[in-house]
């Protein structure tokens, strides 16, 4: 079968293109670039020690004189495949970046690359980038069992990981064991222990409790924080349903909900689920107080299309959303909306959230640019430990800041908000913001 | 009683969808025995159409969704015409590749273009509860969905046993060869039903997005893929009112098997699609109402 | 079948050889092409990768090219294999071989137990089924029964990192290597490899050595009687049944065989990759098999090799390119692997229906001679007989049979496939 002509053509054309192509093999590399050793202290409790590292690392790879490489491993594909606009929002803010006010005088590059939310295939991603070795850091891998997956890669080979998406706070909380890994959102199960706080302050005791949560570690984050807040005694779960990612439909599940007539209504999901979860519950006449997940605090997306349903819903609100008319005069909104545009992606999706997102690493990228050393990963690790940062897109008065080990989440601060219809012709209703900044319970 | 009246709506609400698109795949079987993997999302890119039309370009949603019928069934011709006649109908694997490649490639070509997010069509169909008895609630939409269905199938049987095409098309699904000796254009009828199904396809599409209760997206119709390929096995694959009963049947028996059986879980109703599909084969391969073919040696 | 080669086939099976032998300690250095401003980093786990899912393809080349079953279902096994291979190992500490060899059997348990009512349907029907079976198992997966073994949503994970044994010099063997002329100082370097990159380079070699046991058992099992009665099986089932050939039994079997040697293929993707999630193995893993195979041809076990590699590779180099200029890169990652998936079966379909690999011309005199041995052979024993057991696969071109072997002899002459 050899001497078939077709193999050997097939043959004779991939050895070609990869003659031509240019080809460069690592074995020179050795860690050419800067590369202390020895511990270092990072922030307050949170010491790294460059020793363990490996033979290719050093504090600059991904930095050249002109460019810097973030990696990321996002779904877009597959059932949750609406996440991954957050990373065309990182990439267009940065291109914006890039062109107004470079970082440091580099343009900031990005490696995006889809694992459709399975840990196996990010465990992959991030492997082939790991051994490209060009990467300077990682930005918001998402899903909580993906980061589970790669976050001992990343610690191995000593590459920061900014705003990692997991809520998982075994994670991400213990920056003395792992500094290489910050949080990237609010914890799942802090949000609900949040819902459980703002119950406690609404209803009497054992309020009953009507729950449908996404059959993954998303969801499972919210179980635990509903469990714990069930053993307090503040709550009783009268309906635990679960939908698959992607079925079709989940009239099933709600019919289960309804039919108990519970005070409470959890809605842990996301992406078009939420839009479905509120116009079932409105169309079966039953009227619980609804706590909406915080992914789906997004006007355009969940509320505007099934308008007037979705009144006085509860959310934890972290960031200002696009749609929403009382920030129609805001600057930063304005601005990621225009960036949306450019880009064509559609409304209702996280596109917003990879801009807010975006902001904050440029404020650690530029932060650590001027520190001593300039753009080097141990510098990023300093800013990320001992961050102090008023991003123009979060709610106001949430603010992202860290302290080592005394205060090691970035995302633990929300506002409670209560979606109000709108009146009139328009179909984008406000979120009526509470006075206070709640704080998450950080340490697990 | 209430809860179990509630499930019972829901079961008849899913399984509508599940008895519009099986019929698409019904339709094409009985005249090919291949089916066509990418019915789903032909009747996807069917309702996208109806959307572009409907909300970009405001045309009157009926409006748009003829105009979308008529263009998927123009589409299913060309598909037809130009990649699956080129197969002899005895070979089956090329057919499979082609179809789970368009699925594929149609999904993927939609999603690039609209993004995942979802989208709103206005209701077709008048919203509000038909019967309400505490929580259950039957609502006019679903009744409306089982009235349309049962309605092309009366149109789809009143063109099968009254029209000369019809004949021709029962011919062809007795029996290939001797549809051809008597002179049938055999190819041609076999075309004509792709584009019906194309067209029907699209409009249980379409309907079922166009729910007040729900929304579309590039993802709407693969989810639902495994349940109408059941629902058609379920009835019998070259049965048109099987596809009915199956669909039916099917969404029944997931909504009250995941309400009532505890290791079967809401979040698995595939389980169930899965199941029936077991007993099926196991117990009468050719469905419920399918027909029994003997194979002479 | 070694002694059938010519010189100049043993000679390129031997360079073929060397080159896999020397492979992983070129891609352990990760070589980076450039093209039009992407970097394409190469490594050792997607070759691994390569070889796993040559198995996998192997398996649909036995029930699929050689047997004819219109089956599905290597997706569902190659998962199940992968999961029970994972359970083996952490829940029950079998060392690594025997869990990926039980992995096996219980597939293959699993699917002959599939094929016996497969056996009543067949063509696009069987298709349909094995389909459903192979998109279900995310969802399978996720029971509430098994959670806790399967681990849900969050899949499992294997815990440490591989390491290669000590009694193999495969950490110190870029010292001898690295003498090779031309490629051996540019690309493998001199320097002992790290643990890690040995535990790599290790994992390679143990999925090759075991990809390739399962290939000689295959070719040893589908030679001689089994290979021709497969083969008449699959092209006319009831001449080969009024021939003496046991077909429901050979079908049942081949469904077994098939799903174990997808189990395996399973078991060595847990292997190669440590992880298990319910995702990675439902519908689109189906399809890319699928794929490898139809690209590969359909009937060799070297085509399933060149499957495995396309399997492997093809999302591996959607996922790396990132600029392709003139196309705004919003459309460059996520769905663009589907829709060249999705094109590229459409085009395979209509262009190429042997495949790259072809054995069909050299074969087929060959089938003729089988197909009449058979004929030759003792007189039919029992077996479903075709006539009597209402088929209840709704085939719509109900000829008799007189019909249709003529129709079909005729295609067969004509160099026609089915």
């Amino acid at each position: 079968m050899f001497r078939h002509t077709r193999v050997w053509v097939v043959a004779a054309a991939a050895t070609a293109t990869m003659v031509a192509a240019g080809c460069s093999s690592s074995v020179q590399k050795s860690s050419g670039g800067d590369r202390p050793t020895g511990t270092m202290s990072i922030a307050t409790g949170v010491d790294v020690d460059l020793d363990e590292c490996p033979n290719t690392w050093s504090n600059d790879v991904g930095v050249t004189d002109d460019k810097v490489k973030i990696g990321m491993s996002v779904p877009k594909s597959g059932a949750l495949a609406e996440v991954g606009d957050l990373a065309d929002g990182v990439k267009a803010y940065f291109d914006k970046v890039n062109k107004e006010d470079p970082v440091d005088g580099k343009e900031v590059t990005f490696d995006i690359r889809d694992d459709a939310y399975d840990p196996a295939r990010t465990k992959s991603n991030v492997q082939a980038m790991l051994s490209a070795n060009d990467v300077f850091a990682f930005l918001y891998v998402v899903g909580t069992a993906n980061n589970k997956a790669v976050a001992p890669l990343m610690q191995q080979a000593c590459v920061p990981h900014v705003e990692g998406g997991t809520g998982d706070l075994s994670l991400t909380s213990h920056p003395d064991k792992n500094p290489w890994l910050q949080d990237g959102l609010l914890s799942y199960t802090s949000e609900a222990e949040l819902w459980c706080d703002d119950i406690a302050s609404r209803f009497d005791k054992g309020a009953t409790v009507a729950y449908l949560l996404m059959d993954n570690d998303f969801g499972e984050g919210y179980a635990a924080g509903i469990d714990a807040c069930e053993k307090k005694g503040t709550i009783k779960v009268v309906a635990k349903q679960r939908h698959a990612p992607s079925a079709p439909s989940i009239t099933n599940q709600l019919t289960t909900m309804a039919s108990t007539k519970a005070d409470i209504a959890m809605i842990g999901t996301t992406t078009s689920f939420c839009p479905q979860a509120l116009s079932a519950i409105n169309a079966a006449q039953w009227e619980p107080t609804v706590y909406l997940s915080t992914t789906c605090a997004r006007v355009e997306g969940t509320f505007a299309p099934i308008a007037p349903a979705g009144d006085e819903t509860l959310i934890a609100l972290t960031r200002k959303d696009d749609g929403d008319p009382q920030y129609s005069d805001d600057e930063a909104v304005n601005m990621a909306e225009d960036l949306r545009k450019t880009s064509g992606v559609s409304g209702g999706g996280q596109f917003i959230d990879g801009v807010r997102m975006a902001m904050y690493l440029e404020y650690a990228l530029r932060t650590a640019a001027e520190m001593d050393g300039g753009l080097t990963r141990t510098n990023l690790l300093k800013v990320m430990w001992n961050s102090d940062f008023a991003n123009p897109l979060a709610v106001d008065g949430v603010t992202y800041k860290t302290d080592g080990v005394n205060d090691p989440l970035l995302y633990d601060e929300v506002r409670i908000g209560e979606y109000q219809v709108p009146s009139g012709e328009s179909k984008n209703g406000t979120f009526k913001l509470e006075d206070d900044v709640l704080t998450t319970v950080s340490a697990r | 009683m209430e809860l179990l009246l509630a499930r019972l709506f829901d079961g008849v609400a899913n399984g509508t969808l599940y008895a519009s698109v099986a019929l698409s795949l019904v339709l094409i079987y009985k005249a090919t025995a291949l089916i066509n993997f990418a019915q789903g999302e032909m009747a996807m890119v069917g309702a996208f159409l109806t959307y572009v039309l409907a909300v970009e370009l405001n045309l009157n949603i009926l409006v748009a969704l003829v105009i979308a019928m008529v263009a998927s069934a123009l589409f299913g011709v060309v598909v037809h015409r130009t990649i699956i006649s080129r197969f002899d109908e005895h070979e089956h694997l090329p057919v499979v590749l082609v179809t789970l490649g368009l699925l594929l490639a149609l999904n993927a070509f939609v999603a690039i273009l609209f993004g995942y997010d979802t989208r709103r069509l206005p209701s077709l169909l008048p919203q509000g509860s038909a019967v309400q008895i505490g929580s259950a609630n039957l609502r006019w939409y679903t009744l409306g969905v089982l009235v349309v269905s049962v309605g092309v199938l009366a149109l789809l049987t009143i063109l099968l046993r009254r029209t000369n095409i019809g004949l021709a098309f029962r011919a062809v699904a007795t029996n290939t060869e001797s549809a051809r000796l008597v002179g049938i254009p055999v190819s041609r009828v076999i075309t004509l039903s792709w584009a019906i199904a194309a067209a029907i396809g699209t409009l249980a599409a379409t309907l079922y997005v166009s729910d007040p209760l729900r929304q579309l997206d590039p993802l709407v119709m693969e989810r639902v893929l495994i349940f109408a390929a059941a629902a058609a096995v379920l009835g019998g694959l070259d049965s048109l009112w099987g596809s009915l009963a199956g669909g039916l049947l099917l969404g029944l028996s997931e909504s009250l098997v995941t309400g009532y059986v505890s290791w079967i879980p809401p979040e698995l109703g595939m389980v169930v699609a899965l199941i029936c599909l077991a007993l099926v084969l196991l117990w009468r391969p050719s469905g419920l109402f399918g027909s029994v073919q003997v194979a002479r040696v | 079948m070694l002694k059938k080669w010519s010189v100049r086939s043993r000679a390129l099976v031997g360079l073929a050889g060397l080159v896999l032998l020397v492979l992983p300690y070129i891609l352990v250095n990760s070589p980076t092409f450039v093209v039009a401003g992407n970097t394409i980093a190469l490594g050792t786990d997607t070759a691994s990768y390569a070889v796993v899912a040559a198995v996998g393809v192997l398996s649909l080349v036995l029930l699929l090219g050689r047997c004819g079953q219109l089956s599905l279902a290597t997706g569902f096994f190659v998962g199940a294999g992968a999961y029970l291979s994972m359970i083996f190992t952490i829940e029950l500490h079998a060392p690594f071989p025997v869990a990926v060899v039980g992995a096996g059997v219980c597939c293959g348990l699993l699917g002959a137990l599939l094929g016996l009512p497969a056996l009543r349907i067949r063509g696009t029907y069987l298709a349909l089924v094995t389909i459903t079976l192979a998109a279900v198992f995310p969802a399978l997966v996720r029971l509430p029964a098994i959670k806790e073994w399967t681990g849900g949503s969050n899949g499992l994970l294997l815990p440490g990192v591989p390491e290669a044994p000590d009694w193999l010099p495969i950490a110190d063997a870029p010292r001898l290597l690295g003498r090779i002329p031309v490629i051996g100082p540019f690309y493998i370097g001199d320097r002992p490899l790290s643990s890690a990159q040995a535990g790599t380079v290790w994992t390679y070699f143990a999925v090759l050595l075991a990809a390739g046991l399962v290939f000689w058992l295959v070719a040893g099992i589908t030679r001689g009687r089994i290979g021709r009665a497969l083969t008449a099986t699959r092209d006319h089932e009831v001449g080969s049944a009024a021939s003496g050939v046991n077909t429901a039994r050979l079908i049942v079997t081949t469904y077994g065989v098939s799903s174990a040697v997808a189990g395996i293929s399973g078991g060595l993707y847990a292997a190669v990759f440590r992880i298990v999630a319910p995702e990675t193995f439902g519908l689109t893993l189906a399809i890319y098999l699928l794929f490898g195979l139809i690209l590969g041809g359909q009937r060799s076990a070297w085509g399933a090799v060149i499957g495995g590699i396309a399997v492997a590779y093809l999302p591996f180099l959607t996922g790396s390119i990132q600029h392709v200029p003139g196309i705004p890169a919003r459309f460059l990652s996520g769905p663009t692997a589907s829709l060249l998936l999705g094109i590229l079966l459409v085009v395979l379909a209509l262009l190429i229906p042997g495949g790259v690999v072809d054995p069909e011309r050299s074969a087929r005199r060959r089938r003729d001679r089988a197909v009449r041995a058979t004929k030759d052979e003792s007189p039919p024993h029992d077996g479903p007989t075709m006539g009597e057991e209402p088929s209840a696969s709704p085939m719509t071109s109900n000829l008799s049979g007189a019909e249709r072997s003529a129709t079909t002899m005729i295609a067969e002459r004509n160099g026609h496939q089915q």
